[in-house]
């Protein structure tokens, strides 16, 4: 039984200690951020997923590690990290401002309907969970070594627009 | 980007791609092309020529039209195609390679040709792939060219993005 609490003890600090490992890694990409979107294109951004099949796409890191030096290794890892990072930390960005302005707008309508709020929270917070989660696993692997995860970031990219679109309709309607 | 051109910016466009940017060979060589019609202090494009013919408004809207066009192609360019532009274009500006190198890594002049308006994942992703496409050039110097290579070679860290001076350490 002991080794059983040392094991879920064990397991909860190595989770934390990701989780702060991810978060300082967004810290320092956010500080080096230098091209904010423009306000027409933000959802344009998530919605065109060109650039996002680029910063995980095969060839690029089949070609830097043709290549063989590891200090080009190295800044391409880190290079697609940051891109990575930024993407899904714009991404986040986005979630709080749409649920902000919903939240903002759900405060002055007269006819909320408990059930569909209920399921935009519930769209948000996996949203919200999947981004984390994202940031998680760039920020340990990189996005280089994750195929997979761009499917996974892609279906953030249209989560977020189809939530943008579903607030908007139900503040629509609240407003009709 | 697919904005829809009214006709007579259609018309400048189409004058442009085909008695200007067709002659130039690749997309990275007609970007900065492009770029330098741009005046960097008001960020408005001028061509004697497609004025001369279509207004300055058209055509100053089509060679916008056209900037982002290119940028968006060169910036979704696989790493390999673009260090092999890169280098094509290094090769043709008859600078010794490793100033070319040096200067294009420490003072980021690419920066320049990135449009005005234009998704911020992109233009990050294309002064990324530059960084990168420098770097493998820079490695495949002859050892005898790279005679002061340290650690160093690889690009110096961005300007902060406050400064508007670029980073000399």
């Amino acid at each position: 039984m002991p080794a059983l609490f040392i094991a879920i003890a064990v397991s909860l600090f190595l989770i934390l200690a990701l989780f702060l490992r991810a978060v300082g890694d967004g810290r320092r990409v956010r500080a080096g951020v230098q091209f904010e979107a423009e306000d027409d294109s933000v959802l344009a951004d998530s919605a065109r997923p060109a650039a996002l099949q680029r910063i995980f796409a095969r060839d690029d890191a089949e070609f830097v590690a043709a290549c063989r030096n590891p200090e080009l290794l190295e800044l391409f890892a880190q290079e697609r990290k940051e891109l990575a990072l930024r993407w899904v930390s714009r991404r986040r960005q986005q979630m709080i401002a749409i649920m902000r302005d919903h939240m903002r707008a759900a405060r002055s309508s007269a006819d909320l309907e408990l059930s569909s709020e209920t399921s935009l929270l519930f769209t948000y917070g996996r949203l919200r969970l999947t981004c984390e989660a994202l940031a998680l696993c760039i920020a340990l692997f990189g996005p280089h070594r994750l195929h997979a995860v761009a499917a996974q970031a892609k279906s953030v990219a249209s989560g977020v627009r189809s939530l943008h679109d579903s607030m908007a309709s139900r503040r629509g309607l609240g407003s009709a | 980007m697919h904005r829809v051109l009214n006709a007579e910016v259609q018309h400048a466009y189409d004058d442009l791609c085909s008695r200007t940017l067709a002659r130039i060979p690749s997309s990275l060589e007609r970007l900065i092309h492009i770029a330098s019609t741009r005046d960097y202090n008001s960020g408005v494009y001028h061509h004697e020529g497609l004025a001369s013919a279509f207004g300055a408004e058209a055509a100053g809207q089509a060679i916008e039209y056209a900037h982002a066009e290119t940028f968006r192609a060169v910036a979704l360019l696989p790493l390999q195609q673009l260090t092999d532009e890169l280098e094509k274009y290094m090769r043709a500006s008859r600078e010794n390679p490793l100033a070319f190198l040096k200067a294009w890594q420490r003072l980021e002049p690419y920066r320049v040709a990135i449009p005005m308006r234009v998704e911020a994942t992109l233009a990050e992703l294309f002064v990324s792939n530059i960084k990168l496409a420098l770097a493998v050039l820079r490695h495949r110097l002859p050892p005898a060219q790279e005679q002061d290579r340290q650690p160093g070679a690889l690009p110096p860290p961005s300007p902060d993005p406050q400064s508007p001076l670029p980073s000399h350490n």
